[in-house]
């Protein structure tokens, strides 16, 4: 028996199934996700409390936690919030409202296809921000610009993914529909809808995120109310701690769109994406 | 001093499958002689890509030893090749590049490699397409690349595990007759895993049949029909429908 | 089935995807002539087209082109660079992985423009700030889809490794960094589209300096649009010919696959 056991065992890992893997998704014990974030807030703590660096440049948490409190008190940051969220609302439906029909379009219409498609992929790779300076001659700071750019921002992962969701329905399946002479109904129903659904929110998904961080951008740079405006009062005053407390909103709010959307999306896929 | 070059002894592994224990080899004992063709024949499922991962050293056994020349194996061996069940290219590589691989960390120079690999290629005829990508190949081509591979180091002793089992039955009449030709040129030892009885009679000098649940050593048979065989006569048939009886006893009693 | 129309020859394609750009310049450049918008601030098609052409001929507008180019370059190597390493290291070990993976999924969150106004006071709002931020930008897709890539890669692969003893250098030219990349071209492709937007959002929202973003911006404080839309053009084309060319790279390397097109 000499030689077997000393011998490490191999353990074949499950194969690939093809799905992609979500970076976070592989921790093995409950807790430890929490050990990165808890040392950097011990190191901020330490920091402050030893002015390791000077609290104008990095502030105490408790500092930033009374700067949060302060900015909800005083109604700066729930007024700002309304304007930004309304703002997201706003664009986003107009981007949806866009890029499916056009997505649509692309999909069917190979002719439309080819007249616009290489004007919008052409619109798609201008750096959106370079799009600021344009739209500001023509509007102003308005509410349009920010409205158009979101949309913008909207319209390219929505437009993008309906085209090709359609295009991905495989061909067999339509045939099904002709074969079992489907009303049309019926095949929207019961193939084209259940095969494309979840491309298409992923496009919805990617689309909302992209906006909020768009909305940011167009904040901090021609607005003069929303988040993205208090955070660049924030630095031109040099209160960091508000600078911090905004930010972590910002964040936070990024985070829970995305990470609500990716649950829906889940649930979306367990549904219908079995039948992909 | 040894007329064997494989010996098992007492070998056994089993799997948690569904947090259930599947033991699928037990107590297997085997030798294998130098230069000699054996064919391994088992139903699905029934232990022999397990057998033949033990061997290659990519597996280790729960009990028992594995001895390659007298010596027990430690992890994969350069005097013993795999050839998979999938032909297991790397998509990414060409051809030639795949072959090469199995001469990677070998004192070869990259010359040498090339010349090496090319002349395995040739030997399959595959030739004009050292510089394809795996996707340009038929299934009948990447196999046969996957047993140029698998000769280009040359082993001392060259698993095959059900190598023709996806091809139709005239490219695997051919590759039968061109792993044969090799064998003869080589003198390589074989073991050949096959649920293709036909197969394993035509080709082989030896039958060992594995029975299921769990899979353990049934019969060994000598085949000692004069080469070449020829697929279509009697006595061959005689010999195929002795095993396949064999085969649908085990069935029956399992 | 496979009748071919005529908008299926290359000439047809072309023709069609010029078409409903020239139209909507004809249309614009019409109606600018009538009078119907205002002329000070619609410029017309023929007045961006001067605009470019004295762009073209002005040593400024290259210098400036010159110099975001080149900050791009610095930016987006060194976010490439952090995200190939942190990338691999988190897609080999399920360790790094379990401790970092949440707190970088979650970090992916906050929108990259957030970072600005900390920067600009912990790095500076200078060069240094600016090329900060490009990295950060540049860096995320790259270490999310190495990491990806990596995890990726097959058992099934991976054991040719062990089969035929496959050393450290071999191992990773031969098995690890081809079966990851179509990840990682995915990840460099990204970044380096990132890259160019953040270049120009760092030109807006740091202290100005040389480059094309400051230009533009210069351009609209006098409601200039025929050069501002001349410059967006510019940037348009950097990241056009940045993506086609590095689709380009991509589709190369990745020829072995089987949904190569040829
Ligand atoms: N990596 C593994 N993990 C868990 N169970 C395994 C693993 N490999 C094999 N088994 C189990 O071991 C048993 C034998 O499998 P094996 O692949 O050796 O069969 P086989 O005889 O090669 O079958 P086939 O002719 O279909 O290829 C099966 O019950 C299988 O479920
Ligand atoms: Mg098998």
């Amino acid at each position: 028996m000499s030689g077997v056991a000393d011998r490490q065992v191999i353990v074949l890992p499950a194969r690939s199934n093809g799905q992609p893997y979500a970076v976070g998704q592989a921790w093995p014990r409950r807790l430890r996700f929490a050990a990165v974030p808890v040392l950097l807030f011990l190191l901020w703590q330490t920091s402050a409390s030893f002015k390791l660096i000077p609290l104008l440049i990095l502030p105490s948490p408790l500092q930033v936690w009374q700067a949060f409190l302060a900015a909800g008190a005083s109604g700066t940051l729930t007024t700002a919030l309304e304007v930004s969220l309304r703002r997201l609302a706003l664009g986003y439906v107009f981007g949806v409202a866009l890029g499916l029909p056009l997505g649509l379009l692309f999909a069917i219409s190979p002719v439309i296809r080819k007249l616009i498609a290489p004007s919008f992929w052409f619109i798609v790779r201008v750096p959106l921000l370079a799009w600021i300076p344009f739209l500001m001659v023509l509007f102003g700071l308005g509410e349009a610009l920010k409205l158009i750019i979101i949309a913008k921002a909207v319209m390219t992962p929505v437009t993008i993914n309906t085209e090709r969701a359609i295009h991905g329905i495989p061909a067999g399946w339509r045939e099904l529909g002709r074969l079992y002479r489907l009303s049309p109904w019926v095949t929207l129903r019961r193939i084209l809808f259940p095969a494309t659904i979840l491309p298409v929110f992923t496009g919805l998904r990617l689309g909302l995120v992209q906006a909020w961080a768009v909305l940011v951008a167009v904040e901090l740079l021609a607005s003069s109310n929303g988040i993205g405006f208090q955070l660049t009062m924030a630095r031109q005053l040099f209160q960091l701690d508000t600078m911090l407390a905004l930010m972590a909103v910002v964040g936070v709010i990024g985070f829970l769109l995305d990470r609500v959307l990716a649950l829906a999306e889940r649930r979306i896929g367990r549904r219908f994406g079995g039948a992909v | 001093m040894t007329q064997e070059i494989l010996r098992l002894n007492a070998v056994s592994k089993s799997f948690i499958v569904n947090g259930r224990k599947v033991e699928a080899l037990s107590g297997i004992d085997l030798t294998l002689r130098p230069g000699e063709f054996t064919a391994l024949v088992g139903a699905s499922g029934c232990g022999k890509s397990t057998l033949l991962r033990l061997i290659a050293g990519l597996d280790t056994p729960d009990a028992g030893q594995i001895l390659l020349d007298g010596v027990p194996i430690n992890g994969a061996s350069r005097s013993c090749g795999l050839i998979f069940q999938d032909h297991r290219l790397l998509p990414w590589l060409s051809v030639v590049q795949n072959i090469e691989l199995a001469l990677a960390g070998t004192k070869y120079a990259a010359a040498a490699r090339r010349a090496l690999a090319l002349a395995s290629l040739e030997l399959v005829g595959l030739t004009d397409f050292a510089g394809a990508f795996p996707r340009q190949l038929s299934g009948g081509m990447a196999q046969r690349v996957a047993l140029a591979r698998g000769f280009v180091n040359r082993p001392r002793l060259l698993l095959l595990d059900e190598p023709f089992s996806a091809l139709d039955s005239l490219t695997r009449a051919r590759l039968q007759t061109e792993l044969l030709r090799i064998w003869a040129h080589e003198g390589t030892s074989m073991l050949l895993v096959t649920h293709d009885v036909e197969e394993a009679v035509l080709l082989a000098d030896r039958v060992i049949v594995l029975a299921p649940n769990p899979g353990r050593l049934n019969i060994a048979l000598d085949i000692d029909l004069p080469r070449p065989r020829l697929r279509s006569s009697a006595e061959l048939a005689a010999v195929k429908a002795e095993i396949l009886h064999w085969l649908d006893d085990l069935a029956a009693a399992a | 089935m496979n009748t071919r129309h005529w908008h299926d020859t290359r000439l047809g394609t072309l023709g069609l995807g010029l078409a409903f750009p020239a139209v909507l310049a004809l249309v614009w450049q019409v109606v600018a002539n009538k009078g119907i918008i205002d002329p000070s601030v619609w410029a017309s098609p023929w007045r961006v087209a001067l605009a470019v052409s004295s762009q073209v001929q002005d040593p400024q507008f290259w210098a400036d082109l010159g110099a975001s180019l080149w900050r791009d370059a610095q930016g987006t190597a060194l976010g490439i660079l952090f995200g190939l390493t942190a990338g691999l290291a988190l897609g080999r070990s399920a360790l790094l992985r379990a401790y970092f993976g949440p707190t970088l999924d979650a970090g992916k969150a906050v929108p990259l423009f957030t970072w600005v106004p900390l920067l600009s006071v912990w790095v500076g709002s200078g060069e240094g700030g600016k090329i900060t931020f490009i990295a950060i930008a540049a860096s995320i897709p790259v270490l999310f889809n190495t990491a990806e890539g990596v995890l990726s890669l097959e058992p099934r692969h991976l054991e040719l490794v062990r089969l035929y003893h496959l050393g450290l250098i071999t191992r990773i030219r031969r098995v690890v960094l081809p079966g990851a990349g179509p990840g990682i071209l995915r990840g460099v492709h990204q970044a380096v589209l990132y890259g160019w937007l953040a270049t120009i959002g760092a030109e807006f929202l740091f202290e100005a300096g040389n480059g094309i973003g400051t230009n533009i911006m210069g351009a609209r404080d006098l409601y200039a649009l025929d050069v501002v839309i001349a410059d967006m053009m510019a940037i348009g084309l950097v990241g056009v010919v940045l993506d086609l060319s590095f689709g380009h790279v991509e589709r190369y390397l990745l020829r072995w696959r089987e949904d190569h097109r040829t």
